[in-house]
């Protein structure tokens, strides 16, 4: 699986990734302020490069291993591929922003100024680079190497060599490594790197595993139920035509009352 | 039974009832008109939606709470379906519209909010059953199904074609497996409303995230249901003046009552198994939602309905019933959006488009029903068509419109009046090239791109800003080690029209010679810039080059490109030349790419305030 | 006052608008279903009827000489040409709606609206000089043409603030609240008539005999 490993401390903060990242994947001109977060990111920007102390962290889509987005997403236009890259496919899309609310990392854009939106975000430029061997224009472009693209498992032992070499220089974990079941973009950061994430309530257990109970349930219930109540109308309606019928032998001979179902609406 | 004979034909069209339906039509008016702007000129331009948060009013109030407000249908259905209790028949039709209603609002509604509602038929041929959505999708469609073939034979037993009356007969055949196949439905999209929000621990408030959602949503699904059909049945026998169905309404009161008992007892014991019970008592926003939510949805209606006395007065259940309706909206609001609040730091409002929309939604439906009610078998009383009013002769003129239509019109041109001009225009985004900078010891800044220059003497801020790093005192305010600044923190009032002009200092100066004449014309006329000498009598060197007439003796002045382009363009020029082989050396401005390819359009006279909506 | 009078000319005049365009055409549909109502054989032929009569702005009660035609006919164009394609107008219409089109070149309009001006005068006059029409026609009637006629005097002298005897602010004032007026009110006069109420069938005498607008 190909993997993005970024060294905070590396980063000169040149914003290179950044432009390179538009040419790669043309993205337009940066929207109005009033679709503007904090953090840099819009439908026509898929990475920035945010501050903390004296570093620089960039922010793009983390490409989790179990992604909540497509998870999340009911005609898959989210898709994780075997490749690793998170990938969308606007032919497919509704508009419904669920990968929007699910994400943990608050990633996936809209292109709110337009009239056929669509969900914008990183996709490790999939279609047009790596699927044709190429490394993503971020970490191509990156002049100091403080992004790198590779295997996953190379990558996370040239983090874990590089924590080995310097413990001061950093926390002592790679993040991404473990978070929600693991992700494709891994950070090695003097510091903690909760500000990539929303809420800051993330755990080691992947996203789509909250759901999975719930649905597997689904069939179930939906069964249960049906037989649970075709079974009470079995019972009342059996009982109910015993009664009628105790109540016409009883009358012996007078004429049967009609059947509740009919005739008694309005 | 029916607890009154049918009343065909009685003149019903009252006063009151015509203004309920006035204010319908101009509630649905303005939506109308709102509708038009919201699929010409996108969502991002009609709503105050954003990234953070992309669901707002409409999902937590339209889907939500109108799945939500939908379930009566399914608890009736199944009362007098399943469990043969004969005697609440009378409100089992109104209950099935009002379900087929709310349930065609959710999806007209839907439509609103999805960002390409032309795609929604993909739910058929893209699966993906992991997702909550999906199923909620598909028991949406397949339920809006099974409670139209539920209520056709309301509309097909009038019916004299042979064709409709043999689906007439077939569907009252149908009417038991297709009850229950309703319940089916309703059991697992009304729980699924809350495995939707599974997903999002990270943004959803401890107090209403629980592993058990979809069982709370379930059982409030069931309990707002009753209540549900008791508000709508109070509600048109009050439009149509009829009486109240108290003797029936109140056996629904008697169950409901310990199912919301119930509800809050698992809502609350939940909370203690988590460990989250504490949080109630915090202050913030969060814990006063969800006391409120409880106090209005839970608590007070099931103390007043467990109450016999109450549970017989219409007054009593009224407030009941419209309490636990408004409660579990408001539960469904919060838990699709107000309890994301604190844990995103959203700063989102709806915009009164939002409103408008989901309003008129609602209202759309209420006609329909009154459309229904006075045509069909619906309520008790029957069909209410009203006399027929008089038709005007040919020739006769009357100006007035009927009140509905006059209602709508006025609507639809109130909401056209009020739309923001984004609305009106779209949100164009054009790209602005980056000029190269000019330099002079003067120069004349049109910041604001007014065609109006200010003088700014480059040359002096030079000789003043006496320190080290004279032109990073201004140029590069974001170094490495620096505090970093977000274009927005600087520019954030760039293209606003800005007054540089000091009446005070002006005074100060002149105070000695002529007074206020020096420039006000005349103490009688108003003292307004229309009315005072020029600033360019005096300032004579704030003429831009190539300018008609030249003042004598000015010094070297040039023409400014606008603020931004001029420290951007010096930027990019210079971070160009410099940092070959020393990238990690040069000054890193934060961000130059966010912008670099432009953010601002280009000036157009048409439309000058366009500018300001673009600027921070 | 610049607030008001942008207020005026942006959102007011939608407003105005909406309601002349929705108004009309609901008058429009009430009157064909009391068409179809009350003459289900040929409804179709009435309207048709109606909107040509209405096409043709004088009766043909009696002969006219061809300067007064073409008078006629100069205003009407002008009616229809003035507010939609004067220059200004076209901005105005680019700023409130969004929509641009091409303006006609202010020559024209200036003709157009000069000649549109002095026959709405003229037949305000001929209106005002005319007893048996000063005693059948009430505020509703009156009401579009003093409107109209306002509006384009207005019109002309904020295109002409040099001829205008008033301080531009109040011109335009004037000019924005007559038009705002005269496209509020349409539904509710005897214009929104002309338009959409056909002409009565036969056996059904007309109450105001001698319509001419």
């Amino acid at each position: 699986m190909k993997a993005i490993l970024t060294d905070v401390t590396l980063c000169i903060g040149c914003e290179r990734c950044v432009d390179a990242c538009r040419m790669a994947n043309d993205l337009g001109p940066q929207l109005p302020f009033r679709w503007l977060l904090e953090d840099g990111l819009s439908s026509e920007r898929w990475c920035s490069v945010l501050r903390k102390e004296d570093h620089f962290v960039r922010r793009q889509c983390m490409h989790c291993i179990q992604p909540a987005c497509a998870s999340a997403c009911p005609v898959g236009a989210l898709q994780k591929t075997a490749e690793g890259p998170v990938i969308y496919d606007d032919k497919k899309c509704l508009g419904c922003r669920y990968c929007m609310m699910a994400c943990p990392f608050g990633i996936p854009r809209y292109s709110w100024e337009s009239p056929i939106p669509l969900v914008r975000k990183c996709q490790m430029c999939f279609q047009n680079r790596v699927s044709k061997g190429q490394q993503p224009g971020c970490t191509a472009a990156c002049p100091v190497k403080a992004t790198i693209f590779g295997e996953r498992e190379d990558l996370l032992a040239e983090a874990h060599r590089r924590i080995q070499e310097n413990p001061d220089r950093y926390q002592g974990k790679v993040f991404g490594e473990t978070e929600v079941g693991g992700t494709c973009v891994l950070y090695l950061a003097p510091f903690d790197l909760n500000m990539l994430t929303l809420g800051n309530r993330l755990d080691e257990r992947p996203m789509p595993e909250r759901t999975v109970y719930a649905m597997t349930a689904v069939p179930p219930v939906f069964l249960t139920m049906g037989a649970v109540m075709t079974g009470i109308w079995w019972v009342i309606d059996r009982r109910m035509q015993r009664q009628r019928e105790q109540d016409a032998a009883r009358r012996d001979g007078h004429a049967e009352p009609t059947s509740p179902d009919d005739g008694k609406e309005g | 039974m029916t607890t009154t004979p049918p009343t065909t034909g009685a003149p019903l069209q009252t006063r009151r009832l015509k203004n309920v339906k006035a204010l319908l039509w101009f509630l649905v008016g303005m939506a109308a008109s709102f509708a038009l702007f919201r699929f010409w000129r996108g969502m991002g331009a009609t709503t105050n939606l954003t990234d953070l948060t992309p669901w707002g009013f409409w999902i937590g109030f339209d889907v939500m709470g109108g799945v939500a407000l939908a379930a009566g249908g399914f608890v009736i259905a199944a009362t007098v379906y399943v469990f043969h209790l004969e005697r609440y028949r009378p409100i089992l039709r109104p209950a099935v519209l009002t379900a087929f209603l709310g349930y065609l609002a959710v999806v007209v509604g839907l439509l609103f909010d999805l960002g390409l509602p032309w795609h929604i038929w993909h739910l058929i041929i893209f699966w993906n059953p992991r997702s909550p959505l999906f199923e909620v999708g598909w028991c949406v469609m397949l339920y809006l199904t099974v409670l139209l073939l539920e209520f056709l034979p309301v509309v097909l037993e009038l019916a004299k074609h042979p064709v409709l009356s043999r689906i007439y007969h077939v569907l009252k055949k149908a009417t038991v497996p297709l009850v229950i196949l309703g319940i089916m439905l309703s059991t697992l999209h009304q729980s699924s409303l809350g495995s939707l929000l599974l997903i999002m621990p990270h943004r959803i408030d401890p107090l209403w995230y629980s592993p058990i959602l979809p069982i709370l949503f379930f059982l409030s699904a069931v309990g707002l249901g009753l209540m549900m059909v008791t508000t709508e049945s109070l509600f048109s026998a009050w439009v149509y003046e009829q009486h109240y169905e108290l003797d029936l309404l109140q056996g629904l009161a008697k169950v409901a009552a310990p199912v919301l008992w119930l509800y809050g007892a698992v809502r609350i014991g939940d909370l203690a198994w988590r460990g989250s019970l504490g949080h109630v008592l915090d202050s913030g926003l969060a814990p006063r939602l969800f006391v409120a939510e409880m106090l209005i949805a839970v608590i007070i209606p099931a103390t007043l309905l467990s109450i016999p006395a109450t549970r017989r007065s219409m007054k009593g259940l009224a407030i009941a019933a419209g309490m636990t309706v408004v409660g579990f909206v408001f539960n469904r609001i919060n838990a699709g959006g107000l309890a994301m609040i604190e844990t995103t730091g959203t700063r989102y409002v709806p915009a009164w488009t939002e409103f408008i929309a989901s309003l008129g939604i609602v209202a759309g439906a209420a006609l329909v029903f009154f459309f229904i009610a006075e045509r069909f078998h619906l309520l008790p009383a029957g069909p209410m068509r009203h006399a027929r009013e008089r038709l005007p002769s040919v020739g006769e003129f009357r100006p007035m419109l009927n009140r509905g239509a006059a209602m709508f019109v006025f609507g639809t041109a109130l909401a056209v009046m009020l739309l923001p001009s984004s609305a009106l225009d779209g949100w164009p985004v054009v790209a602005q090239p980056v000029h190269g900078p000019g330099y002079n010891d003067v120069m004349i800044i049109d910041g604001n791109r007014n065609d109006k220059g200010v003088r700014f003497d480059h040359k002096m801020h030079l000789d003043v800003v006496d320190t080290q790093d004279k032109c990073a005192y201004c140029h590069h305010m974001v170094k490495p080690g620096a505090h970093a600044t977000g274009c927005s923190q600087c520019h954030s009032d760039e293209h606003l029209p800005v007054s540089i002009f000091n009446h005070r200092l002006h005074q100060e100066a002149l105070s000695k010679g002529p007074g206020c004449l020096t420039c006000h014309e005349d103490t009688s006329r108003p003292k307004d810039l229309e009315h005072s000498r020029p600033c360019l009598d005096c300032h004579r060197t704030m003429i831009p080059e190539g300018a008609a007439f030249q003042p004598a003796g000015a010094p070297n002045i040039g023409l400014a490109v606008g603020y931004m382009d001029a420290m951007h363009g010096l930027c990019l020029k210079c971070h160009q030349e410099q940092d070959g082989g020393h990238a990690g050396d040069a000054p890193v401005l934060s961000r130059c790419n966010t912008c670099h390819s432009g953010v601002v359009q280009p000036f157009d006279p048409l439309r000058p305030d366009q500018r300001l909506r673009v600027s921070p | 006052m610049d607030g008001f009078l942008s207020f005026l000319s942006g959102p007011l005049f939608r407003f105005c608008l909406t309601v002349a365009i929705l108004g009309v055409l609901s008058q429009f549909l009430q009157n064909a279903m009391i068409l179809v109502a009350t003459d289900p054989g040929r409804p179709f032929r009435a309207l048709g009827q109606g909107l040509r009569r209405w096409m043709d702005p004088v009766t043909r009660t009696r002969r006219n000489p061809w300067w007064v035609e073409v008078l006629v006919w100069a205003s009407v164009a002008g009616v229809v040409v003035v507010p939609l394609f004067y220059l200004g107008h076209a901005r105005l219409w680019g700023r409130s709606l969004g929509l641009l089109w091409p303006a006609v070149p202010a020559a024209w309009s200036d003709v157009l609206t000069r000649v549109t001006m002095v026959t709405l005068g003229l037949l305000l006059l001929a209106r005002l000089l005319d007893r048996s029409v000063r005693r059948s026609w009430t505020l509703v009637d009156w009401g579009p043409l003093v409107l109209a006629w306002t509006a384009f005097v207005t019109g002309y002298l904020v295109a002409h603030p040099g001829r205008s005897p008033f301080a531009p602010d109040t011109t335009a004032l004037l000019h924005f609240l007559s038009a705002d007026l005269l496209l509020v009110l349409l539904p509710f006069t005897r214009v929104s008539r002309c338009v959409l109420m056909p002409p009565p069938c036969e056996g059904s005498a007309p109450t105001t005999p001698e319509v001419t607008r």
